[in-house]
């Protein structure tokens, strides 16, 4: 049936009729399909048997249940949304639920769905994973057809190139006593080279665990930024988990680094700070990289973490400048990547540093979550329909008040 | 449900929200289909903008933090006890404290709710409903700082008395555009009579008294009538003299001279310290929704979305319903993404009217 119908015409309205038909053939109540994006997914096609606009619960839930399944690209049935734990918290009615993700070059470009009302005793899972296969090559057509055609110049291989990279950079923000940590990344189009980590480090003099935060900008784009960024990131864990001090630690990965990168002719520029929570302190040294911001919580006052150092990849050997900062309640540093200074409006002025302060300043008493959406908001909103060319990085740390 | 602005407003489109008019009545109720001659009415007791139900998003079920009984019935005896200072430089504090109460209440019940719709009040309307909800967003405040229930009694009533001195002025002074020096020393005279008045009341705390006298001193002993500073200001007027001016900020609504939360909370910091307690100001930031329920925003990931929820915990990340994706073409049926449990998503532009 699928294949006829993509046969005919292998569009948007198409896969709708496939979602009801597939509902009528199961017997079931509600099917949807999703594409999954470089950032977040798309509804391709949806069916519910007497879905309306006034009753959005089972339309909610299947943003979640699609996501899931195509996160963990795996199989899922569900006996009762109901009752299932990982549902917990979503409104959830009494339904089983099959998703199986859309598999096409090894990797997934989406999912299909199937909610319904009776027990499942394997026919179902079986019909929907065989359904999941004949979609696999018309959706992997469509999906670049939905595309904008902005997005069209970008290759299928740089497109799983970004999806890598993005799946290198923290996952969650590790918790870290009296203070709170957030960060965002706005990627590019076009492929870049920033770079953050977050890494607690094994401090055997001390028994402490401290903090390690690494910002960085590999100079260059596309997939050599790319593959470099992977390479340096691997090096800079495996270097920080010592807990060395910073400047120590940018040597270190300099030495590691610099042969690769002279041989390709390249460099990167990194921001590297151990912050220890006992003492709140926070140590830190430059290669090249833009100082941070800090603002102090009790005057408002804001200045730049100011030091200097030669990027790596520069020379075979460099050594460089320690310094350190009391941190007190409330204080806030900014960690960044230029693709947040040099971002530019659409007359072409930049955000630039003093517009970041401004704005870091207004939102200096929200949690850090809010801090960080605010942020985000006023950078947007300053650059309109400008096409962002850089990737934009930041990191933020508040001392708990 | 979406704000629309008065003048985009058209006949046959359906209130989704009551509207309040004069004398605190429901002047258009929910489900009412809007004609021509009711978009009249609005301009003319200057009301901005409505919540409008729209086909293409759905129904919007929101919890207020306050039932609209009893925002009504405060309301209500907010305007009584102004007539009766009027006339009789007295009023009825049993009828206050019984809505007070109320009001305390209902927002002790609901505190996992937080302030998230837009007020569009009326220009009639604006003195009663302003105090009622500079007093719903100072009992918010107040619930963040741990106060119990007697102490948020005082504050409550004291937030909502705060400007009654304002009653003892000539009427004509405050229809007034401009203000001669002298005529601003008369209205700076407002909070000592609202203290007269409240102090010498049976009933009234001292404390709560203190709040109308003390809403204009600034932290920085830059305000009046005294120059108070820090914390000489009693910590119920530090907080009225925050919620005041931010409700005065977005009070207006969308479409009018209002302001947007977010935007209120960049004015508001650029003061801390110099008008605000900054301890008092950081807790109440954090209390309010920086996302109001009714607006349209731009998504990330390029799909068009209404806020139709908000969090308590993360003021930033509400649940917002994707109706358009990101090629520009209507969901049927849209869905939602609580943006609490999807970080990855993140608002990216507040849209306009005209964008959409
Ligand atoms: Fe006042």
């Amino acid at each position: 049936m699928v294949y006829r119908l993509l046969l005919e015409d292998n569009s948007e309205t198409t896969y709708a009729v496939i979602c009801k038909e597939v509902c009528r053939e199961f017997n079931s109540c509600c099917c949807s399909i999703w594409l999954k994006e470089i950032n977040g997914q798309q509804r391709l096609a949806y069916f519910e048997e007497k879905g309306s606009f006034d009753d959005l619960t089972i339309s909610n839930l299947d943003f979640e249940v699609s996501k899931s399944v195509m996160e963990n690209n795996s199989l899922l049935t569900v006996e009762n949304l109901h009752t299932d734990r990982r549902f917990s918290g979503v409104k959830t009615p009494p339904l089983g639920a099959i998703g199986v993700p859309i598999v096409a070059r090894n990797s997934v470009i989406g999912c299909i769905i199937l909610y319904h009302k009776g027990r499942d005793n394997g026919v179902l899972t079986d019909g929907v994973k065989r359904i999941a296969e004949n979609l696999a090559m018309g959706l992997d057509q469509v999906k670049y057809n939905f595309t904008t055609a902005r997005q069209e110049k970008l290759h299928k291989e740089l497109e799983i190139a970004r999806s890598i990279q993005q799946s290198l950079l923290p996952k969650h923000m590790p918790r870290v006593q009296g203070i709170r940590l957030g960060a965002r990344t706005i990627p590019a189009y076009e492929i870049g080279g920033d770079y953050y980590d977050l890494i607690i480090t094994d401090d055997h003099i001390t028994g402490n665990n401290n903090l390690g935060i690494a910002v960085g900008d590999v100079m260059g784009k596309g997939i050599p930024a790319a593959l470099l960024m992977a390479v340096a990131r691997t090096v800079i864990r495996l270097v920080a988990k010592r807990s060395l001090p910073p400047n120590e630690v940018l040597s270190e990965i300099n030495r590691s680094l610099f042969p690769d990168l002279s041989s390709q002719g390249m460099f990167l520029t990194m921001f590297y700070a151990l912050y220890n929570p006992p003492q709140k302190a926070l140590l830190y040294s430059t290669a090249g990289h833009n100082p941070p911001l800090i603002l102090e919580g009790s005057s408002g006052k804001i200045g730049l973490l100011r030091c200097r150092g030669i990027f790596i990849g520069g020379r075979p050997e460099l050594s460089y400048t320690l310094h350190s900062r009391k941190l007190k309640q409330g204080d806030i540093v900014l960690f960044y990547t230029d693709g947040l200074t040099e971002a530019r409006n659409p007359t072409g002025e930049r955000f630039d540093i003093r517009r970041v302060a401004e704005v870091l300043k207004e939102y200096r008493h929200c949690d850090v979550p809010a801090l960080i959406d605010c942020l985000s908001l006023r950078l947007m909103q300053f650059m309109g329909e400008t096409e962002q060319s850089d990737d934009i990085t930041f990191v933020i740390l508040k001392i708990e008040d | 449900m979406r704000v629309i602005p008065l003048e985009k407003v058209k006949p046959g489109m359906v209130i989704e929200r009551p509207v309040i008019g004069l004398g605190g009545k429901v002047l258009l109720s929910r489900g009412v289909k809007i004609d021509e001659r009711y978009i009249k009415r609005l301009k003319e007791i200057g009301i901005s903008a409505l919540y409008i139900r729209d086909d293409n998003i759905g129904k919007v079920e929101y919890d207020d933090v306050v039932s609209e009984r009893t925002r009504l019935e405060v309301i209500n005896v907010t305007r009584d006890v102004m007539n009766n200072i009027r006339l009789t430089s007295d009023f009825d504090i049993k009828g206050v404290n019984k809505a007070v109460d109320d009001l305390v209440s209902e927002l002790l019940i609901s505190k996992d709710l937080v302030v998230a719709l837009v007020d569009m009040r009326s220009a009639n309307e604006k003195g009663f409903v302003h105090a009622v909800n500079t007093t719903v967003l100072s009992v918010i405040t107040g619930m963040a700082l741990g106060y119990n229930r007697d102490r948020l009694l005082q504050l409550a009533c004291g937030a909502l008395l705060h400007d009654i001195g304002i009653i003892m002025l000539p009427p004509e002074l405050l229809r007034k555009l401009s203000l001669s020096p002298e005529e601003n020393k008369q209205i700076m005279k407002h909070p000592e009579l609202g203290f007269e008045i409240l102090r010498k009341k049976e009933g009234v705390s001292l404390l709560s008294a203190h709040v109308a006298l003390q809403h204009h001193e600034k932290y920085d002993g830059s305000g009046y009538p005294r120059g108070l500073s820090g914390k000489e200001i009693s910590e119920f007027a530090r907080i009225v003299s925050v919620t005041a001016i931010y409700d005065n900020m977005v009070g207006v609504g969308i479409g009018g001279d209002g302001v947007l939360p977010h935007q209120a909370i960049e004015r508001l910091t650029a003061y801390s310290g110099k008008w605000f307690d900054p301890d008092i100001l950081q807790v109440f930031v954090r209390s309010i929704a920086i996302f109001p329920v009714g607006i349209t925003v731009l998504l990330n990931t390029g799909e068009t979305a209404l806020v139709t929820n908000a969090n308590k915990k993360f003021p930033s990340r509400p649940v917002v319903r994707v109706f358009r994706n990101r090629a520009g073409v209507n969901l049927n049926p849209p869905f939602e993404i609580d943006l609490a449990r999807n970080p990855e998503y993140f608002i990216q532009k507040i849209l306009k009217d005209d964008d959409l």
